[in-house]
């Protein structure tokens, strides 16, 4: 192993060849160190041993980071969405009588909002006074992926074209070393459950 | 619709149009079509050379491999690795900013789709390159390099 160092059982790039491929492209709060660990795990699962199988292991990890943030991404603007098609349904929730329908769509609809967006239980009771009208949780959903259709099918597309390219990383690790194919392959499922587990628990924060 | 006249009025003072004579003015109108310059090819652009050069010294070290095969992976990674920078920077600019997710998200997109072609190229460069010196190198011995299999996306 001339170009990596290893520890006990985690593998990291040497200092230089850090440099050589670059610091990762990170945005928003992305940060340095859960990038890294993420590298090292896949660097440690494949047992890299040379320049090449670390420059296509830090392929590899950017592609599933990418993946990772798009999936975020979308279930930001579900949410948003979501939130939206809330905020319409909600004034359906007015008190009868045409003062008091006024005084609460004017005053109190956008506060239940608050609520419905801050306050789990205020939430639930929300949710089944609009499921009383006619709008289940699944059919405002539905709206929310209607409203936001055109993105978030780009955004689809996106990491659709990440995980080909992801692929086809696989395959070029494959010419250099079957090994090195079937470890990084193996290492897929644990990498791909992760991003759903990550990317999940992002968007219920 | 002009006329003859018009049309050679125009001509003739064309003629008369030298462009920017002083030299700043003429910098900046050499760089008018430069955009975001993924489409010049990244070993030209004097920015990279160092890194290039660096990357396909490691790159070759410990195998014997064809010298233009490895500094064309060389380019074509550091030209992935640009092509990020970029990406990341467009999430920053249109994404996370304090405008409505869905108004940057709109903005985002375009540009996002637009950065595809140069990844794309990049990814498909990199992957022939590694594939050519795979081959080169008769020190690998499970090299198994297939020019037949379908196109990358």
């Amino acid at each position: 192993m001339s170009d990596a160092t290893s520890e006990v059982s985690v593998y990291k790039p040497t200092n230089e060849l850090s440099q050589l491929l670059g610091e990762p492209a990170l945005v928003g709060l992305e940060k340095l160190e859960v990038y890294n660990e993420f590298l090292w795990s896949i660097g440690s699962a494949i047992k890299v041993t040379d320049t090449i199988g670390w420059l296509l292991a830090k392929n590899y990890t950017d592609l599933s980071w990418e993946i990772r943030r798009e999936q975020i991404i979308k279930a930001d603007i579900i949410k948003y969405y979501q939130k939206q098609a809330i905020s319409e349904l909600i004034k359906t929730l007015a008190p009868s009588g045409q003062f008091q329908t006024a005084l609460y769509r004017i005053f109190q609809a956008e506060d239940d909002l608050t609520l419905w967006e801050t306050n789990p239980e205020s939430r639930k009771a929300i949710d089944e006074a609009l499921a009383a009208k006619g709008h289940s949780a699944s059919a405002i959903l539905a709206q929310a992926y209607i409203r936001g259709g055109t993105q978030i099918d780009l955004i689809d597309r996106r990491i659709a074209g990440y995980e080909r390219r992801r692929d086809a990383v696989l395959r070029e690790a494959g010419l250099w070393n079957d090994g090195l194919r079937q470890r990084l392959n193996r290492a897929t499922t644990a990498i791909i459950d992760a991003e759903f587990t990550e990317a999940g628990e992002e968007a219920g924060k | 619709m002009s006329s003859d006249r018009q049309i050679a009025a125009n001509q003739n003072n064309a003629q008369k149009s030298t462009g920017p004579s002083s030299k700043a003015g003429r910098e900046i109108s050499r760089r008018n079509a430069h955009r975001h310059g993924l489409a010049i090819k990244i070993g030209s652009d004097p920015a990279f050379r160092d890194e290039i050069e660096k990357l396909s010294q490691t790159l070759s070290s410990g195998a014997q491999f064809t010298l233009a095969h490895v500094r064309e992976a060389a380019e074509a990674e550091i030209d992935l690795m640009r092509i990020r920078k970029v990406r990341a920077w467009l999430f920053e600019t249109y994404y996370f900013t304090d405008n409505e997710p869905s108004e940057g998200l709109v903005k985002l997109n375009k540009k996002l789709a637009k950065l595809e072609r140069y990844e794309r190229r990049a990814f498909s460069r990199r992957k022939r390159a590694l594939r050519a010196m795979c081959r080169s190198a008769a020190l690998i011995p499970d090299c198994s390099g297939d020019p037949q299999q379908r196109r990358e996306p």
